[in-house]
């Protein structure tokens, strides 16, 4: 089955925070178990072992459980960071990761508005971890991923974006007095595929719920971006031109002066005052005080 | 101080980065950093790439001064600003292929290409630059050794080269701006704004003539000479001119943009934006206004470095320092990430010293200044100082010291995980804690109830309070109950058994965990033993007892299932339910296990009661209801653990 935009639909409401989506996604994916790393805040962050994780958040009366993955974005900013292409957009929708061509440079997690990716710090030869909603699997084998298979309460369901989208419509829509009247992951940086309703306000991580602007990541760097050949021609002409225009005033100048000098006598058109000039600026030291003074007098 | 005194210190600092290098190339670059998913670029980003390369920028800017605009007052310092520009560039090479993860792909941009990438555009232009460098430098080489048709036909085109260097510069200085575009929600509104590119490009213009300015004074001045103070001059007052353009355009930019609040709020950023306007452009171009000071090497050597400072304070703060009131992570350097980047800058500048001194960068550092500076000073005869001193390879003696020296104190220093390799941090358990529980046999069945808390009342039966000892053993949090005595008779008794979970003073010395035994206690678990029913069934010819089928293959699917011969596969009295319509023999794991004898009640006394009520009834099959109350831990413990 090929799919459109395959997107998973998460209801706070129902999730019971039970983490057997986080289990199923390790089996899946081979990932090792959680172990106390220096630079896990939480051992229940997500991580090298979690690429999806639950978390708690405060919602007043009753703790609610968030789950917390790659968001695979309509326009990634990690896919438009990565500096060689390890990171690609498939046309089915999820953002997957070759680790056959990445090089560490880390630029998607900075780039990342939802700060998703984890690195590998643990291993010598360590690699970018995220979701890849199960992208082989769903392609492959036609299966659900790994944890909206393994969800015991349908909290998490798996589809076409536009269906999800219209199905917490309609969740929302049937009873508005229990959600929030906003599906997260419908609009923000352009979308993602990855969608939450929720009865309270969901405040993921510190940085996440700083989004709040609609523009597409990748706009914002390749609108200045874009521009860069044309800026190094316009570099390129007006140095050149200088140059020309300079050399050009100096050489007339050393040559009126050998005239001026010459008075009459050996003429030599373009004389040894204007090469030498123009040698000195090329070369810098060369005999760099004698061009100078050379110049100078002319 | 003395150059022989300088480049001892260099040298020390070369060897110490240089240990450290080695050992992030063992080990990966998690066990020299203290860089985390939340700050995934550090030191070695911001301060090593995002910084040094408008340091480099002296190169590109004095290659314009001199090669394009003939400003011939600019030419004494024109071949110091490329090799400035070569070291550094050469330096930003070398600390971004040991920064990035997988170092030996540090070529890889060159056949992947993606060309919406930023960093990408940045690669390609610092890759081909340092060529333009390396060509535009190679003059003085080859001059010096002797090869001066080559040298001259690069001289001719010279100035191809210089605007290929140009241009590839004005590209990457503003492209390291546009790279942090991409960040609006993690950098703070004083330094995110559209202008980032133009910004960056201007200041590496201002910066350039500060660097070279600076690193002229410092030479000159351990080799006893006189700098170029005309030329230092000249470039003091363009660098104004570019600061003082940058700082109309930075404040503009905030003000035009609404933020002008945020200049006056009583924050941390607020603070380190003005402690960074002030010392990169604020007071340079203040001091750089007077006549006097820009022609006073002295005064000029503090206005270069207050600029130096500043303006590498705005990089870092944009790759990094800036971020952390949105991320809300404080990332500070490790000291082994700090030593690296020393390390990588001082083996940029004793190559640096060594062109000085060979290759004749500066004029006013000849061999006369040399044999001045070199001379071995005056020993007593027979002292052990003139033994050391006065030998010809004395210097080379005493900067190997310091290397060695370097590298036997870098080892001593550096952590534990550098050496060894990263381990996870060591027991973050919560000790071990007493309850009382409540353990009641329930009649008819032969089963023991434990309850926690105890009940208050038996109820039925016998009830007895017994204490427990509870460990946190798999270190996630999740308490059980732990029979220490069992554990220990289980394992035959004595000293011997002790070590099989406490390990004795082992180096880094971590109780087993309790998965490390029980490896199945998260797993569902195959309970069918194949040589025991081959044993039971008189060996081979008992094959056709199971696998009735001689034709088909013989594996468990096509083989008779498990209940025509085991008429019940659950035990009596077990609370954990066993699908018996299907084949299996998989039992549940040991959390499946517990969990499923508990939650199965839970969810029938829900229906129960909101049968009973006739509407929901509460939520009985959170985790939470279980798992929060357990004795003698606080819920927020549990709040913050889950």
């Amino acid at each position: 089955m090929t799919y459109r935009n395959m997107s998973i639909l998460t209801d706070v409401t129902k999730c019971i925070g039970c983490d057997k989506c986080v289990e199923a996604c390790r089996e899946q994916n081979g990932l090792p178990p959680d172990k106390p790393w220096r630079w896990l805040r939480n051992i229940t962050d997500l991580s090298t072992s979690r690429w999806t994780t639950v978390v708690r958040v405060d919602g007043g009366e009753r703790d609610r459980f968030v789950r917390r993955h790659c968001k695979h974005c309509l326009e990634p900013a990690c896919v438009e960071a990565c500096i060689v292409g390890a990171l690609q957009k498939t046309p089915e929708g999820p953002v997957i990761y070759d680790r056959d061509i990445c090089i560490g440079c880390r630029y998607c997690m900075i780039a990342c508005p939802f700060e998703i990716p984890r690195y590998s710090w643990e291993d010598r030869v360590p690699y970018v971890q995220k979701c890849n909603l199960c992208y082989e699997r769903v392609k492959n084998e036609g299966k659900l991923p790994a944890c909206v298979e393994a969800c015991p309460t349908e909290a998490t369901i798996f589809g076409e974006r536009e269906e999800l989208l219209s199905e917490a419509r309609r969740r929302l829509a049937a009873e508005p007095q229990k959600y929030v009247q906003r599906i997260w992951g419908e609009r923000e940086v352009g979308g993602t595929s990855v969608l939450h309703i929720s009865d309270v306000e969901l405040e993921i991580s510190d940085l996440e719920s700083a989004v709040r602007d609609e523009r597409p990541m990748p706009e914002r760097t390749f609108k200045v971006l874009h521009h860069m050949p044309a800026v190094f021609v316009e570099m390129a002409v007006v140095m050149g031109g200088i140059y020309w225009v300079i050399e050009r005033r100096e050489k007339l100048a050393a040559e009126k002066a050998a005239q001026a000098g010459a008075d009459g006598g050996v003429a030599s058109p373009g004389g040894g005052g204007g090469d030498a000039a123009a040698d000195a600026a090329d070369s810098g030291t060369g005999n760099g005080p004698e061009g100078s003074e050379r110049t100078k007098q002319s | 101080m003395s150059i022989r005194a300088v480049k001892t210190i260099l040298w020390f600092l070369f060897g110490a980065g240089l240990t450290v290098i080695v050992l992030r190339i063992i080990h990966g670059p998690g066990s020299v950093v203290a860089l985390t998913d939340l700050m995934p670029w550090g030191l070695w980003k911001g301060g090593g790439v995002v910084a040094l390369v408008p340091i480099g920028g002296a190169g590109f800017t004095l290659a314009a001064f001199v090669s394009v605009f003939h400003w011939k007052r600019y030419r004494p310092l024109y071949l110091g600003a490329v090799l400035l520009g070569l070291m550094c560039y050469s330096s930003v090479g070398a600390g971004l292929t040991f920064d990035i993860g997988i170092w030996w792909r540090i070529v890889f941009p060159i056949w992947n290409w993606q060309f919406h990438s930023t960093l990408f555009e940045i690669s390609w232009c610092i890759m081909l630059y340092l060529c333009v460098l390396t060509v535009e430098f190679s003059h003085a080489v080859l001059e010096k050794l002797q090869f001066h048709r080559v040298a001259r036909l690069l001289e001719r085109f010279g100035i191809v080269f210089v605007i290929a260097g140009i241009c590839l510069s004005t590209l990457h200085q503003s492209s390291l701006g546009t790279l942090f575009l991409a960040t609006p929600f993690r950098l703070h509104p004083l330094w995110h704004t559209e202008l980032l590119p133009f910004l960056f490009f201007i200041t590496s213009i201002g910066l350039g003539c500060l660097t070279i300015s600076w690193v002229a004074i410092v030479t000159h001045r351990l080799y006893r000479a006189e700098p170029p103070t005309n030329a230092i001059s000249g470039l003091g007052r363009i660098a104004a001119y570019m600061l003082a353009l940058y700082l109309a355009v930075r404040f503009g930019g905030i003000l035009a943009s609404g933020k002008g609040g945020l200049l006056i709020a009583s924050s941390w950023d607020t603070a380190n934006f003005w402690v960074e306007i002030l010392l990169s452009a604020a007071i340079p171009v203040a001091l750089l206004a007077r006549e006097r000071l820009r022609n006073s090497p002295a005064a000029m050597f503090w206005i270069c470095s207050s600029g130096i400072v500043g303006v590498s304070l705005n990089r870092v703060n944009v790759a990094g320092l800036a971020t952390v009131s949105a991320t809300n992570y404080l990332y500070l350097p490790a000291w082994t990430e700090w030593i690296v980047t020393f390390g990588i800058l001082s083996g940029a500048a004793l190559v640096f010293l060594f062109c000085v001194e060979y290759l004749g960068v500066f004029e006013g550092i000849d061999s006369r200044r040399l044999d001045e500076v070199y001379t071995p000073r005056r020993l007593e005869h027979g002292d052990w100082r003139t033994i050391f001193f006065q030998n010809p390879q004395a210097d080379a003696r005493v900067y190997s010291v310091a290397l060695v020296l370097a590298v036997g104190v870098a080892l001593l220093l550096v952590p534990r995980e550098a050496v060894f390799g990263l381990q996870p941090e060591p027991t973050p358990a919560h000790g071990p804690r007493i309850v009382e529980i409540g353990n009641s046999e329930v009649p008819g069945v032969s089963r023991v109830e434990f309850s926690i808390p105890p009940l208050e009342e038996a109820v039925d039966g016998d009830s007895a309070r017994i204490l427990a000892l509870m460990i946190d053993g798999n270190r996630d949090g999740d308490y059980v109950i732990f029979d220490h005595e069992t554990h220990v008779s289980k394992q035959g008794g004595g000293d011997d058994s002790c070590v099989l979970c406490h390990h004795m003073q082992k180096p880094y010395e971590e109780v087993s965990e309790c998965s490390d035994c029980h490896s199945d206690m998260y797993l569902a678990v195959d309970i069918f033993d194949h040589d025991s029913h081959v044993e039971h069934t008189n060996g081979n010819e008992g094959c056709i007892e199971c696998h009735t089928d001689p034709a088909a293959e013989k594996v468990r699917e096509t083989a008779k299932e498990c209940r025509e011969c085991h008429e019940s596969m659950r035990p009596e009295g077990t609370l954990v339910e066993i699908p018996d319509e299907e084949q299996t023999t998989i039992a549940v794991g040991y959390m499946d296990a517990m969990h499923e004898a508990c939650i199965g009640c839970h969810e029938e006394e829900m229906e129960a009661r909101a049968e009973a009520d006739g509407e929901p009834a509460e939520d009985l099959t959170l985790c939470t209801n279980c798992h929060r109350d357990l004795p003698g831990l606080e819920d927020e413990e549990w709040k913050a653990r889950l």
